[in-house]
C-alpha cells in the first residue's frame, strides 16, 4: 500500500484516516497476520469480498496438497473483521469472542473467496457470518460465525 | 478427563498409533513449516504443539497481540495430532468443526503452547477440546478450543473403542 502518514499512527487512529479516504480494505496491509497471509478485500459487484490467494506455504497436507484448515479460518476471522468495520455505525477496532468454523469442502491449491454478512450489530457485541468458497458461491468450502466486542466509544 | 486405551484385539488388521511417523508427517505440512510450528508430544492423553511468536502474526500492531487466526491454526494441528495419536496407524483425519473462545490477548513475545485432547471417539468422528497458553503460563489459558474430526478407516478393520482405563 502507499506510504502515508497513516503507517506511524496507531491503527485505532488509522481507520478513521481510512475510512475517510474510502480505502478501509487497505487495513489487511496494515495487520501483520493478515498481510503475511496476503488476504486481499476489495468490493466485486457490490458486494466486499476477500480473497486468499493460493500459496504453496498454504498447503496442510503434502500428499492430498489441500489447504491447512487454519488458514481457511484465519481468512474467515479476517473477512468478517474488514466486512464489520465496513458495517460499523461508529467506527472503532473490534476485538473477536469466538469464532465457530465449519469446514464443508477440501480446499484444493488455488484461491479461495470469503464473503460475509453483518447478522447483528448491537452497541456491545456484533454476528458476523462467514462463508467461503472457490469454484462457486453454491459450493461453499466453509462457513464460521464470528462474535465481536465493540469497545467503548469515549463521548 | 479419562483418556483413551489403544486395546488391539478390538482391532483386526489395524497398527496401533505411531507417534514416529505422525511426527514426520507432521514436520512435511508446508504450513507448518512455514510458521515454524513443532509438534512437541503426542499419545492417548493428550498432545502438544509450540508456536514462537514472530511479529508477522501479530493481528493489532498497536498491542502485539498475535492474530486469532494463528490460534486457530494452532488448535487445528494440535487437536489433529491429538486424533491421530488416538486412532490406527494411516487413518485419514479432516477437521469437520472447530471453535474457539479467545479468553484474552495472548502476552506479546512469548511462545505459544497448544494441548489437546481427544476425549471420545467412534466410528466416524473424533471429539477432542484443549486450551492454548503462553508457555510460561499454563495455568491462565489464552484461548479454549473444542473440534470434532472426521476419521476414516481406510483399509482397517475398525473395532469398538473403550474408554478407559
Amino acid at each position: 500500500m502507499n506510504a502515508t502518514s497513516a503507517d506511524i499512527l496507531p491503527l485505532s487512529k488509522v481507520i478513521n484516516i481510512l475510512r475517510d479516504e474510502d480505502r478501509l480494505t487497505d487495513i489487511n496491509g496494515l495487520v501483520p497476520y493478515a498481510d503475511f497471509l496476503g488476504v486481499v478485500s476489495a468490493f466485486e459487484g457490490g458486494e466486499l469480498v476477500s480473497r486468499l490467494p493460493f500459496r504453496e506455504d498454504m498447503i496442510g497436507n503434502y500428499t492430498t496438497r489441500i489447504f491447512h484448515g487454519g488458514v481457511l479460518g484465519a481468512l474467515m476471522e479476517q473477512a468478517a473483521y474488514v466486512h464489520l468495520l465496513h458495517d460499523l455505525k461508529r467506527l472503532r477496532l473490534p476485538k473477536v469472542i469466538n469464532i465457530s468454523i465449519n469446514y464443508l469442502r477440501p480446499v484444493v491449491p488455488e484461491d479461495v473467496l470469503a464473503g460475509c454478512i453483518t447478522v447483528r450489530q448491537g452497541a456491545r457485541i456484533a454476528n458476523v457470518r462467514v462463508r467461503s468458497w472457490q469454484t462457486s458461491w453454491n459450493e461453499p468450502v466453509g462457513t464460521a460465525d464470528v462474535h465481536f466486542l465493540l469497545p467503548k466509544i469515549r463521548k | 478427563m479419562r483418556g483413551l486405551s489403544f486395546s488391539m484385539s478390538k482391532f483386526q488388521d489395524a497398527l496401533p498409533p505411531d507417534v514416529e511417523s505422525i511426527f514426520a508427517f507432521y514436520a512435511s505440512i508446508p504450513h507448518h513449516n512455514a510458521i515454524g510450528l513443532e509438534a512437541v508430544s503426542a499419545n492417548l492423553e493428550m498432545a502438544q504443539m509450540r508456536i514462537a511468536y514472530d511479529p508477522r502474526f501479530v493481528g493489532n500492531p498497536d498491542t502485539g497481540i498475535l492474530h486469532g487466526g494463528l490460534i486457530t491454526t494452532l488448535m487445528d494441528a494440535t487437536g489433529g495430532l491429538a486424533v491421530m495419536a488416538s486412532v490406527p496407524k494411516g487413518t485419514p483425519v479432516a477437521t469437520l468443526d472447530l471453535r474457539l473462545d479467545y479468553l484474552r490477548g495472548a502476552e506479546p513475545e512469548v511462545s505459544l503452547i497448544g494441548c489437546a485432547h481427544c476425549y471420545k471417539l467412534t466410528r466416524n468422528v473424533a471429539f477432542t477440546r484443549g486450551v492454548a497458553y503462553e508457555e510460561d503460563n499454563p495455568d491462565d489459558p489464552i484461548a479454549n478450543f473444542i473440534a470434532t474430526y472426521m476419521i476414516k478407516p481406510v483399509g482397517i478393520k475398525m473395532g469398538v473403542w473403550e474408554a478407559g482405563p
